[in-house]
């Protein structure tokens, strides 16, 4: 398998071609164009019990798709996530990262994909009451709305939650209002996650929310 | 005439060099800065074609009604163009074939370049794409737009575009309505839904992001309108 | 002649062709298929060879052979088919005459298409007076509010309100009458003066009536300035702003809904928020408030001939408008064009229904006129 990711930092696009018998796995809807001979499956995203979670409380896809390679010759693929911005590649050796809703684009068929109790202030801010977690080995893709940062943290570090795409899991972390109550209200900034302990995080240095945020007081 | 574009994909604009007496058309709203050695001339049609019914027509595919004639008064000229939306151009040459754009996607194009309205049928609709298409044909340059990098893929057999993802394709190329894999049921879950299948040999050039899905994934969460 | 100048455009794929394809131009002769273009030139056979619809939307004609897989030929020009040279082949006939039918088969669908769309946008039309009626009918008050209050908001910020209790108390005197007498309780009416020398008044959606200090102010009776707001508020009874609001945007729904996406043309339809006070209500829309506003009138008892005389007013001073060449003030006034059929149509109404004895109306209007004129002074 050959992966290359073209367009980044503003509008990244991942094109992937498949050897005979490869197979890669993608979000619903991330597939922009492909070769028609490739086999398509929609796939539960984990069992029904888990992907019915996943769907419902941790904002991610029921459904995702394998796309399988079962000719002879090599085959395209190509996947965007729907909101530009970049995209990152992660080979995993039987390691696990946390992904945020809607931050996983694609993955080799050798990843699982999992859940993870979020907590529930996560669950009634509106981040979901779980987390994806990617585990396994092999190669995983996921993107971020404008660029991507990835920072080393040792000890403690605040991140916008908004703003945070993926982390490593023995992270732990905490979601708190940023000042008080009003000054989170009236700054702004509202939640924030403090991240505890030694691993790596991954933010994007733009938000939807934040966008939303921007253009609601401008419509009538 | 040279093209030059820049800071693509993220934000392409395209500078446009022209000699003395080119003619460069754009859509109505393209340019964004220009030498003060062009003459404008604003007309609802292609100079020395249709008329007002053409440039009716044109609105309905979605495009600017009016198209400008930007014409230099002496050499090097240059005209700057870009698109509403972020993304990418790409500089498509003709040589006595025809084009196929995505009502939306047209920028500007040489004055040489003949353009006409044309009609994919009701499939356009499912396909998430205008009703009417732009017909490019002849010989010169086109500026197409896209929101997101725009990528060819040589098509010579069959092959799967989804749907909001068509740019421009050759008029040798005919695409259905169709699934993504053999399955409806699996197309259908797994959200791809329907898909254009392009049949025929040629090039297609597609944008690697979807602005419907960019806006229904933000438009979820804007305000409704208030009463 | 014409096995001389047989040539027809198109395009061929060839290994040997730059980017493997170009166009150029196509002949027929006695036994091939000739391709000719700046850079190569071929031939296919004419025995044998096979002839395809394809392209985008089964445009192109495309002529191949099994001899040569590499090389491919196409044309638009649909005549190439007719080429006399194809006539005398047997095998070529058969491929020619099965093309032809594909060909034929995709133009009845695209009438078929075209005939359904035409009546799908007659029914539209022929339906739309009687669904925009019932969808009227059934429009929460609240929301026709809203409406005529966003437009006040716009209009207030580019025209000079006269703000004074005063004179808002004892213009409300002088409607009460008026107002008591239509029957639906459905509208809460209020009433703006906009400093403005034209002739002129216009209802918003929802009750409210804006009126011109102009009219007020060379009226030379009070029934003149009751007979406009009768007027007016027969625009509002008979909902004639929601009517015309949701007969643009119904012509908006059909055609988005056969075309896709037409923002662009509504964009510019929009974004010009006061279209609804810049656009004329049709003669139809006119005749019915003139007439209604007579009933009304004729209810509280009030002289309907004001209405007349007002008409007759903004008729003179149009013409003179138009003599002294002032095309400003014309466009002004034209949101009331009073038509000489508008006039008789009116005269017709008030002779007919107008046969009672009308009550003189109490309201010194000499002393309001003074009290609008110190409050416009102020501005």
């Amino acid at each position: 398998m050959e992966a290359n990711i073209h367009g980044s930092p503003s509008f990244a696009y991942l094109d992937i071609e498949l050897a005979p018998g490869e197979s890669v796995i993608a979000e619903s809807d991330a597939m922009a164009t492909m070769s028609a001979d490739l086999d398509v499956k929609a796939r539960l995203n984990g069992g029904l019990f888990s992907g019915l979670c996943k769907k419902l409380l941790g904002k991610e896809s029921l459904f995702i798709n394998e796309f399988t390679n079962t000719r002879g010759e090599n085959r395209r693929i190509t996947l965007a996530q729907s909101n530009p911005g970049d995209i990152t590649h992660m080979a995993l050796h039987s390691k696990t990262i946390c992904l945020q809703p809607g931050a996983y684009i694609a993955s080799t068929s050798q990843i699982k994909l999992g859940l993870q109790w979020a907590g529930f202030v996560s669950g009634i801010s509106r981040e979901g009451f779980f987390r994806l977690t990617v585990s396994g080995e092999g190669s995983v893709w996921f993107g971020s709305y404008g660029g991507l940062i990835e920072k080393e943290i040792d000890g403690e570090f605040i991140v916008d939650t908004s703003h945070l795409v993926a982390y490593e899991p023995q992270l732990k972390l905490k979601l708190q209002m940023a000042g008080g109550f009003f000054s989170s209200i009236f700054s702004g900034e509202g939640l924030v996650t403090r991240v505890e302990g030694k691993g790596k995080i991954w933010l994007q240095t733009r938000s939807v929310s934040g966008l939303v945020g921007w253009l609601n007081p401008k419509l009538f | 005439m040279k093209i030059e574009t820049i800071h693509g994909p993220g934000n392409a604009a395209a500078h446009v060099t022209l000699e003395n007496n080119e003619t460069l058309v754009a859509e109505g709203g393209a340019m964004i800065a220009m030498s003060t050695n062009v003459s404008i001339e604003t007309t609802t049609h292609q100079k020395r074609k249709g008329g007002i019914m053409s440039g009716l027509k044109r609105l309905l595919g979605n495009e600017s009604f009016f198209l400008n004639h930007f014409t230099a008064n002496s050499d090097g000229a240059v005209v700057t163009v870009s698109p509403t939306l972020s993304g990418d151009l790409k500089v498509l040459k003709l040589n006595n074939d025809r084009i196929i754009v995505q009502s939306g996607s047209y920028v500007a194009c040489e004055k040489s370049v003949e353009m006409d309205i044309g009609w994919q049928g009701f499939k356009s609709l499912f396909a998430k794409e205008g009703l009417f298409w732009l017909n490019l044909s002849g010989q010169g340059q086109v500026i197409v737009n896209s929101f997101g990098a725009i990528y060819p893929i040589d098509v010579d057999g069959e092959y799967i575009v989804d749907t909001g993802h068509i740019v421009a394709f050759d008029e040798t190329l005919n695409f259905s309505l169709s699934k993504a894999g053999k399955s409806w049921i699996s197309s259908i879950l797994g959200g791809e839904g329907l898909v254009c299948r392009f049949k025929g040999k040629g090039t297609v050039w597609c944008q690697s992001h979807n602005a419907s899905a960019f806006g229904r994934a933000l438009g979820k969460q804007l305000k409704p309108i208030k009463r | 002649m014409k096995m001389l100048n047989n040539g027809y455009k198109g395009g061929a794929f060839h290994p040997q062709l730059p980017k493997g394809k170009a166009g150029g131009i196509i002949s027929v002769s006695g036994a091939a298929l000739e391709f000719r273009s700046e850079n190569l030139s071929f031939q296919l056979p004419l025995e044998g060879l096979e002839i395809k619809i394809g392209g985008t939307g089964g445009r192109l004609i495309f002529f191949s052979h099994p001899d040569h897989p590499e090389k491919t030929v196409y044309s638009r020009n649909q005549k190439i088919l007719s080429d006399p040279q194809f006539k005398s082949r047997q095998m070529v006939q058969r491929q020619r005459k099965s093309a032809q039918l594909h060909l034929f088969k995709q133009r009845a669908w695209a009438f078929f298409s075209c005939m359904l769309i035409l009546v799908i946008l007659s029914s539209a039309y022929l339906l739309k007076d009687p669904a925009v009626s019932l969808v009227v009918k059934r429009l929460p008050p609240d929301f026709e509010n809203s409406l005529g209050e966003n437009f006040i908001k716009q209009y207030r910020s580019t025209h000079d309100f006269i703000e004074s209790t005063v004179v808002e108390e004892k213009l409300n005197h002088l409607v009460k009458p008026l107002i008591t007498v239509i029957a639906s309780n459905r509208y809460d009416f209020k009433f703006y003066i906009v400093q403005d020398s034209s002739l002129n008044a216009f209802a918003l959606p929802g009750g409210h009536i804006v009126i011109n200090t102009g009219l007020i102010l060379s009226a030379s009776r009070s029934e003149e300035i009751l007979g406009v707001i009768a007027h007016e508020i027969a625009h509002v009874t008979r909902q004639h702003g929601v009517r015309k609001v949701l007969e643009s945007t119904s012509l908006y729904i059909v055609l988005s809904g056969l075309f896709g996406d037409v923002s662009g043309i509504t964009a510019v339809f929009l974004s010009n928020g006061t279209f609804l006070l810049q656009q004329q209500f049709s003669r139809e829309f006119e005749r019915e408030a003139d007439l209604l506003a007579v009933t009304y009138l004729n209810r509280t008892a009030i002289d309907p001939s004001g209405l007349y005389d007002f008409f007759a007013k903004l008729k003179e001073k149009e013409a003179a408008a138009k003599l002294g060449g002032f095309s400003e003030s014309i466009t002004l006034l034209s949101t009331h064009p009073a038509t000489d059929r508008r006039m008789e149509s009116l005269q017709k109404a008030i002779d007919e229904k107008g046969d009672e004895s009308y009550r003189p109306v109490e309201f010194d209007l000499k002393a309001f006129q003074a009290l609008l004129y110190e409050a416009s002074g102020d501005i």
